[in-house]
């Protein structure tokens, strides 16, 4: 749970199977209302070595989501990439993977200086921009996180 | 003609509909791009911004570390006592980063020694102070 952009928000995974992905709630401050909700997904094919599709559920000791918010959200959940949302329109804004999923959900923040993910044992610091110019071909759905070390 | 013009407005509205997590029309023109990062020797429990810090909780050893949150320059660093489990939220508020240590027995907002609820109410408002005077310090 988190409070930001003038709202109270909410990131939470449904206790189901492995890769069901989380849901996001918005709430009005003043009067507990709910203002938003987004079923971000999952993904159901994940599969960890040892574990089997376990790994991607919650596991003892593990945040069901984490969440971060800014001048976006930050919302990652077992099993799922982590979504940049609108804090508006509760639209996906982009998607990145950190790790290989089969790991706690990354650990997030945000800040005027940008957002920041845990990625195993690396912390590092993102930038969600817009590109300079509309790029001819569209860019790919989800970026995959590689600290440099 | 118009049936194109009507499934586009439908589209979009789609797209921008509240509570719908489908992909903005901005998502075409926004990118991630990784600016720095900073490796520890054991992974992070968690991460707060506030006070113009970042501030990371690790686990082995546990500590709460301060960041230049451009650079990602570690600039201090405060023992959190025993191991922790991996459970360490860690939040920034009223001036001070707050740690909460979890142990199989009791959640406790100051130092895990002590067990909140084996001692008199006074006592634990007594030590609350102490407990975050060591987090203004690193804060």
């Amino acid at each position: 749970m988190a409070y930001g952009d003038g709202a109270v928000w909410v990131a939470g995974s449904s206790g189901g199977p492995a890769g069901n992905g989380i849901g996001l709630e918005r709430f009005d401050p003043g009067s507990g209302q709910l203002t938003g909700l987004a079923s971000l997904p999952g993904n159901q094919s994940t599969s960890c070595p040892g574990w089997g599709r376990a790994a991607a559920s919650q596991r003892l000791g593990q945040p069901a989501a984490t969440l971060a918010v800014g001048k976006v959200i930050l919302a990652a959940g077992p099993g799922t990439p982590v979504y940049a949302i609108s804090p508006q329109q509760m639209s996906i804004l982009r998607t990145f993977h950190a790790g290989t999923g089969c790991d706690a959900p990354p650990r997030l923040a945000a800040g005027p200086h940008g957002l920041y993910a845990t990625v195993g044992s690396a912390v590092v610091r993102l930038d969600l921009t817009l590109a300079a110019s509309p790029p001819a071909d569209p860019p790919p759905a989800s970026t995959c996180l590689i600290p440099s070390r | 003609m118009s049936t194109i013009v009507v499934a586009l407005i439908a589209v979009a509205a789609l797209l921008a509909a509240p509570g719908r997590p489908g992909r903005s029309p901005q998502a075409a023109r926004l990118a991630f791009r990784q600016l720095t990062s900073v490796w520890f020797n054991s992974p992070s429990a968690a991460l707060a911004y506030g006070g113009r810090w970042l501030f990371a909780v690790l686990t082995d050893p546990a500590r709460l570390v301060r960041l230049d949150p451009a650079g990602l320059t570690v600039t201090g660093a405060l023992p959190l006592g025993s191991p922790g489990f991996d459970l360490d939220p860690v939040a920034y508020g009223d001036g001070a980063v707050w740690v909460c240590r979890l142990s199989w027995h009791a959640a406790v907002a100051h130092r895990p020694r002590h067990d909140a609820h084996h001692q008199p109410a006074a006592h634990r408002r007594g030590m609350l102070p102490q407990w975050l005077t060591a987090m203004a310090r690193c804060g």
